[in-house]
């Protein structure tokens, strides 16, 4: 394999805020390699969406970051407000959770595309038009709607714009967060064969930052587990989905209500508050299987079978 | 029958569209046909779900169950007695019998207001009715914060007397969720309509609350209208359930045979567009195309039959199918060919109920008739046969659909089919 096209290493954010720092990341490491998708899991609070933001830039003020993001050998935490700005779009692009607030209601789609693509490279308005119409085509969009307005359109072609946007620049890597939670069951599985299709057509890697297991067990060829802000597994969607190793990514497995649940599952307890997470294992409060170690010890990350890891003293019991 | 806790009986509901004074004055007045003559009951201590897409009318037909909207036409019955047109301190009366749990229990909640505060408020407001008999010694709000810490209780709050001064922002997803619970359950209601009730909320809390829900059903003998799009939650909880598609039931009967085998290509459709939780079991999906039309002006006949993978030529089809498919096609610069300079501009098409019409230059009627014909041998085999004729007149080309056949409620197998594939 060549080598990773993003590398977080040892990735922390703690957010400022009144009651004491917010440890939202907690040292992780994780690769993402060209053409892969590798979905990122976990519950509301875990710090997924903050991972996605920290690979972007695009972190609120006072917000200390330490660790590395390299983004094919270009160490992007050391990169100036403008220099981010050049990368964000053209080398990474976004598509969020709710396309209609991030569309401007106030522009029609093609001057959307014509200022992403005139802020990146130097063309003429008739080339940005040209190109819009076609990464529109490419995503199902009749070239003709390219004078709409965001609010003529359904929420899926709506997504569609996004993506079609995202895609416009050719970036190397697509950050999806959520990009599916607002949409119904069957444009939501329409999307999915679009991210689907572009894994086969653009040579682009996808980080897919969702909590529906269901959509990372359908599109993604790894998945890394949060908790608590740190990463607790990773490995790829057959290992983890197969053998999951660590008690969280268990209980999370096991909680999935889905048309063959026959009994309810759930975890106990809830997430510790990031001000002040539990000792050693952030998980142990919650965890069945805890022994006095888990109190004591911060866990490693460690590899359990080849690609897959997992932070828990007790991962082998599991295998 | 008598232990009928619900019935709806066919219930319509229409919102009238925002217009300005020049619409109002030269066009028709349009309205969201966000219900359409829905009818079913609930029987005493089951579960029932109503499942659908945004849009498709479930939580109009879950506020209107509890009239918070009253329905534009059918009848309502609670009890046995008629509700469909009950008002002021009678609907009032009501209210503590039947209550509603929406998808978002922060917005549900009043951030000034403690969880203790917001769960004894209902008891407030129904203090006649609840307090004169119990009371006992105890004078009303004591006799009240009782209750309420037992209900807490009830529902998992907590320690209660810790938790019954905090304030809504203190909680977790799941304890405000348990806190909005506890508010609806605490006058005692026969029927508890949860719409979305656990669509926000993470994996791991939402069987605790599902769990939460089935105990109270258990304890109370409630009755439950449960409201979502998550066909997977609802196959777990529900005795029974509803599909819906733009206003309409298009299947409705027990959830172990829906499940087992689903008869409506709808259902077919949301069925298998569930992403499964196994990568072993990726599939190729036959997706039905394009999402939900606008309800201001549904499809004639089965409302579905436009992106219907069963389709039939006496579904429904009509003069916009046309227009649309012909749109499509003159976009796709592979298939339209020179067709985009005769039949076209798509916007000189107009469809209006059974045909579609383009006024044309004389000397061109006679090409552009051929050239339909054409170009509709490319469509859907079952659009094609719909169409009575295609025809050319002085300046205007004319696109003419049958009258599709009726569409009636049919009994398969236990359940009620809206599809003409059953009839």
């Amino acid at each position: 394999m060549t080598g990773p096209l993003l590398r977080v290493q040892d990735l922390y954010v703690h957010y400022s805020t009144r009651r004491g720092y917010v440890r939202a990341l907690e040292g992780i490491t994780l690769d993402v390699y060209p053409s892969e998708t590798l979905g990122i899991v976990g519950e509301t609070g875990c710090g997924k969406s903050t991972l996605g933001k920290a690979i972007l830039g695009i972190l609120p003020p006072r917000t200390r970051v330490s660790g590395q993001i390299l983004l094919a050998g270009v160490e992007l935490t050391k990169l100036r407000r403008e220099e981010y700005r050049m990368i964000r779009g053209k080398d990474i692009a976004l598509i969020f959770q709710d396309p209609m607030t991030r569309l401007n209601p106030l522009m029609t789609i093609e001057d959307h595309f014509i200022e992403e693509i005139q802020s990146h490279e130097n063309v003429s308005k008739n080339m940005a038009r040209e190109r819009a119409r076609e990464a529109l085509v490419s995503m199902g969009i009749h070239e003709s709607r390219i004078k709409n307005y965001p609010h003529e359109f359904s929420g899926g072609m709506r997504q569609r714009i996004m993506i079609a946007m995202a895609l416009v620049l050719k970036p190397s890597l697509l950050i999806a967060d959520e990009p599916t939670t607002s949409l119904d069951v069957i444009v939501e599985s329409q999307i999915l064969e679009v991210f689907h299709d572009l894994k086969r057509g653009y040579k682009m890697s996808l980080l897919l930052i969702t909590h529906n297991m269901g959509t990372v067990a359908e599109v993604c060829d790894r998945v890394a587990v949060l908790y608590a802000g740190r990463l607790v597994e990773i490995g790829s969607v057959k290992q983890v989905f197969h053998k999951p190793l660590h008690p969280y990514t268990q209980g999370l497995l096991a909680s999935i209500i889905h048309l063959e649940t026959k009994e309810l599952h759930s975890i106990e307890g809830s997430p510790p508050d990031l001000i002040s997470p539990p000792e050693g294992c952030h998980f142990h409060p919650r965890c069945q299987f805890a022994q006095p170690i888990c109190v004591e010890k911060d866990p490693p990350l460690e590899e359990f079978e080849p690609g897959h890891f997992a932070a828990c003293h007790f991962g082998d019991k599991f295998l | 029958m008598e232990d009928e806790i619900l019935q709806l009986s066919d219930v319509t509901v229409h919102f009238p569209v925002k217009m300005s004074l020049a619409q109002r004055l030269f066009s028709q007045k349009s309205v969201v046909h966000a219900v359409d003559r829905v009818s079913f009951s609930l029987r005493s201590g089951e579960i029932m779900g109503l499942v659908g897409e945004s849009g498709c009318g479930k939580t109009t037909v879950g506020k209107t169950s509890v009239r918070l909207i009253e329905p534009t036409s059918g009848r309502i019955f609670f009890a046995g007695h008629d509700i469909t047109h009950t008002r002021g301190e009678q609907l009032r009366r009501l209210r503590k019998k039947m209550q509603i749990v929406f998808q978002d229990p922060h917005a549900s909640l009043n951030p000034a207001m403690t969880i203790g505060e917001a769960i004894l408020h209902p008891l407030s407001i129904h203090r006649l009715e609840l307090g004169s008999l119990e009371l006992g010694r105890d004078t009303f709000e004591q006799w009240a914060v009782k209750k309420v810490l037992s209900t807490m209780t009830e529902v998992g709050l907590t320690p209660a007397k810790h938790l019954y001064y905090k304030y809504p922002g203190d909680l977790s997803g799941g304890q405000k969720q348990r806190a909005v619970i506890a508010r609806a359950i605490i006058t005692e209601p026969k029927l508890l309509v949860v719409d979305e009730g656990v669509s926000m909320l993470d994996m791991s809390v939402r069987a605790k609350i599902l769990q939460l829900m089935l105990d109270l059903k258990r304890r109370h003998g409630l009755t439950y209208l449960f409201i979502t799009h998550d066909l997977a939650t609802a196959k777990f909880i529900c005795d029974r359930i509803a599909i819906m598609y733009l206003g309409r039931i298009v299947e409705i009967g027990l959830a172990r045979k829906i499940y087992a085998d689903p008869k409506h290509p709808y259902t077919k459709a949301l069925l298998q567009a569930i992403p499964i939780p196994d990568p072993d079991k990726r599939h190729n999906k036959v997706l039905p195309r394009g999402e939900v039309p606008d309800a201001v002006h549904p499809p004639a006949g089965c409302r579905f039959h436009p992106r219907c993978p069963a389709v039939l030529a006496t579904c429904g089809w009509e003069g916009r199918d046309f227009v649309d498919f012909l749109d499509e096609h003159l976009s796709d610069p592979n298939r339209a060919g020179d067709d985009e300079s005769i039949l076209g501009p798509i916007e000189g098409w107009r469809a209006d109920g059974l045909v579609a019409t383009l006024k044309a230059n004389p000397v061109n009627v006679e090409k552009v008739v051929e050239r339909v014909k054409a170009v509709l041998a490319e469509a859907p085999i079952a659009m094609t046969q719909a169409i009575e004729s295609v025809s050319g007149r002085n300046r205007t080309v004319t696109v003419r659909f049958r009258s599709p056949d009726q569409l009636l409620q049919t009994n398969v197998q236990d359940r009620l089919v809206e599809c003409l594939l059953y009839q």
